[in-house]
């Protein structure tokens, strides 16, 4: 057991690169659910065919193309999705929509399969974030430290728009009160087909960030979904204040676990999930959307 | 009604009787080889390689005229990857499918699952994919035999360059299953053996996506790193090792499954300058072997990958066994592959009675900038399976 790893910049910049690119993904799935009031598993399978299209795209056009075009793709495919399946099913039951979402995923990994194989595909970071730069005195890969930027910028505009939009302000009253926002004239259709493009759109962003972080691999969304859904339960469901903070925590945990207990590292996130679901089950977060 | 009773329990009693010889193989048609495939998770990316792998294999040896004029018939199994999802479908193939010989991808964790029923399920298992030691000690048994290369030999063929790299302390990764601790055990002692010593010993679950924790850890220095990542958890470590500049702290990276011919494109320059032990190389000497390389390419429309020529060794060696016996009742053939010496594109080797273990090369290569700039495998060391196979061992009782 080494107790100094823990206390390394290195260490500490790991931690947040990975919750960063949870932060980013649970916002999606927190956003989605918030409004929507559906569990969206579908949404790993989302972040891999980001990751994919990154890929493809990012040949084309490059890396910052990608970064731009993916998410805006991603957002016609969230559009897809709110008409043709969220809003057919929004009087449905929770267990029906889940399952129609599970389905998607199962439909969305096959596919992607067939377009771009089952082999692992090597995206490389754009060169000017290929190397190491000094942090601290210890060398750190440029890519995920402009990830952990990207990704809590992401959260901070989330946040901006949430708080200081009109839109952003009507997504937070049909969260909370979707009664009450409608017969205030709040237009609800209009609002979801925005928050579900929103939310498939960062995972297209996550998607794409991925691909130089970790691997383009055909497990990479049903690995990551299990992640995210943590991180929004224990954030809180449909809370994206409860989100990021529950993102940062796993990321931590799940590099303390992996210095100090590597044979539990594994097991650490469920451990945090069956801890706070004991201690608050209503997770970190103060309520929905916020 | 009673006509009906009595025509259908006639009819009923006739289905009845011919029903377990629905499943059993008629003495003149094909002979059926069941073939386990993932379909989830990190080893599900290359069942695709594997199966076209066996396809071509089994359309060569039919081409050749089968096994004891038999035709091959590959029966496909997939299956999600587990231990006990790979013992379901090995009892499919061996029940429903009604076949003779299991080969495909096996981690050591599913054959030391799937050994101790082997015998029940009246079937023969050719490993060519498992490396756990314990399939050649503790856990071999008759029905199971092996034709690629255990943990044992890599630690041995290493066992060279650890002596000529000068290299005191070491550095370890390696997946967290059967695979990954038997070989980072063996490791261990023979680093001990020589005098140097393990100070980093890491083990990564496998499917682990982001390895910065463990790369931060192996950036302690030591004189060397011994990397045991297979398929995707071997592509993501290479390519950020090289984000971190890793590789670079050491004079010497040794790989164990890593850098596999069948991902050095996909791992691009992530891994160049690695030494990984190799068994096989398209380049290897032997007309048998330029045949099936010829012959692969045209089939397969790729060249052929280690792994490829593991399972058509595999195959032929279950012909062989076949053609021995006269027939291909597992029992028999079981009795006839012991000690059986073999024709293949490895050249004349020995399945070895005592074990199981085909006594066959294994060496070691580098990945190197090839003439056309592409990365290429460049053989450093081939020892022929004499020189560097560990006599049987007497826990094992595989021999009938």
């Amino acid at each position: 057991m080494d107790w100094s790893q823990l206390f390394s910049v290195a260490q500490l910049a790991n931690a947040l690169a990975l919750a960063s690119l949870l932060t980013i993904l649970a916002s999606g799935l927190a956003l989605i659910f918030g409004l929507r009031d559906v569990m969206n598993f579908g949404h790993g399978a989302f972040y891999m065919l980001g990751a994919y299209a990154g890929y493809s795209v990012g040949k084309l056009l490059g890396f910052w193309a990608a970064l731009i075009v993916v998410p805006l793709l991603l957002a016609v495919v969230g559009a897809v999705f709110e008409l043709a399946v969220l809003r057919p099913l929004q009087k449905r039951s929770h267990m029906d929509v889940a399952l129609v979402t599970f389905g998607l995923a199962l439909i969305i990994g096959p596919a992607v399969h067939k377009v771009w194989g089952t082999v692992p595909l090597s995206v490389e970071p754009p060169p000017v974030l290929a190397g190491s730069v000094q942090l601290f005195g210890t060398m750190y890969p440029a890519y995920r430290l402009f990830l952990i930027a990207v990704g809590f910028g992401t959260c901070l505009a989330l946040a901006g728009w949430l708080k200081f939009t009109r839109s952003g302000m009507y997504t937070r009253a049909v969260s909370q009160q979707p009664h009450v926002a409608r017969m205030m004239g709040v237009n609800t259709d209009r609002l979801s087909l925005l928050v579900v493009c929103l939310g498939i759109a960062f995972a297209g962003l996550a998607g794409v960030l991925a691909g130089p972080y970790l691997s383009v691999d055909p497990g990479m969304g049903a690995s990551i979904l299990i992640s995210c859904l943590i991180v929004v339960v224990v954030g809180g469901l449909g809370s994206i204040g409860g989100a990021i903070a529950a993102a940062l925590v796993y990321g931590f945990i799940q590099v303390i676990g992996t210095v100090l207990f590597p044979s539990l590292a594994v097991l650490a996130p469920y451990l945090l999930l069956f801890g706070v679901l004991l201690w608050r089950p209503q997770g970190f977060g103060r309520g929905r959307v916020a | 009604m009673p006509g009906f009773t009595r025509r259908a329990f006639g009819a009923a009693a006739t289905l009845a009787l011919a029903a377990p010889l629905a499943f059993a193989q008629p003495a003149g048609g094909p002979i059926k080889v069941g073939l386990l495939l993932i379909d989830s998770g990190p080893f599900a990316t290359y069942a695709g390689l594997m199966e076209s792998g066996a396809k071509a294999a089994v359309e060569m040896l039919n081409a050749e005229g089968g096994a004891g004029g038999r035709k091959l018939e590959l029966v496909i199994q997939a299956h999600s990857g587990t231990p006990a999802a790979a013992v379901a479908a090995a009892t499919k193939l061996a029940q429903q499918g009604g076949v003779s010989v299991i080969l495909g991808q096996t981690q050591s964790s599913h054959s030391l699952a799937l050994v101790p029923k082997l015998d029940s399920l009246n079937v023969l298992q050719i490993d060519h994919y498992a490396q756990s030691n314990d399939l050649m000690t503790k856990s071999c048994a008759p029905n199971y035999f092996r034709v690629n290369t255990p943990d044992a030999l890599s630690t041995r063929m290493m066992q060279e360059f650890v002596k000529g790299s000068g290299a005191k302390t070491w550095n370890l990764i390696s997946v967290d299953y059967a695979a990954g601790q038997s070989f980072s055990k063996a490791f261990g002692e023979l680093v001990g053996g020589l005098g140097g010593s393990v100070q980093q010993n890491l083990f990564s679950p496998q499917g682990t996506t982001d390895f910065g924790s463990y790369i931060s850890q192996l950036s302690k220095p030591a004189d060397a790193l011994v990397v045991t990542l297979y398929m995707s958890d071997g592509q993501s470590f290479a390519k950020q090792s090289r984000q971190f500049g890793l590789f670079d702290k050491y004079k010497l990276v040794l790989g164990n499954g890593f850098a596999t011919d069948f991902q050095l494109e996909s791992h691009g320059d992530n891994v160049l300058g690695v030494y990984n032990t190799l068994s096989w190389t398209p380049e290897l000497p032997g007309a048998r072997n330029q045949k099936y390389v010829q012959d692969f390419e045209r089939i397969a429309k790729r060249r052929p990958f280690y792994t490829d020529a593991d399972l058509m060794v595999a195959l032929e060696a279950f012909r062989a066994g076949v053609v021995k016996a006269g027939s291909a009742d597992p029992a028999k053939v079981r009795k006839a592959l012991e000690g059986l010496k073999i024709d293949t594109i490895f050249g004349n080797v020995e399945m070895r009675a005592a074990d199981h273990q085909l006594i066959r090369q294994h060496g070691m290569a580098q990945v190197v900038k090839g003439p056309g700039g592409k990365n290429i495998f460049q053989m450093k060391v081939l020892k022929s399976g004499p020189e560097i196979y560990p006599p049987a061992s007497p826990e094992c009782k595989a021999s009938s």
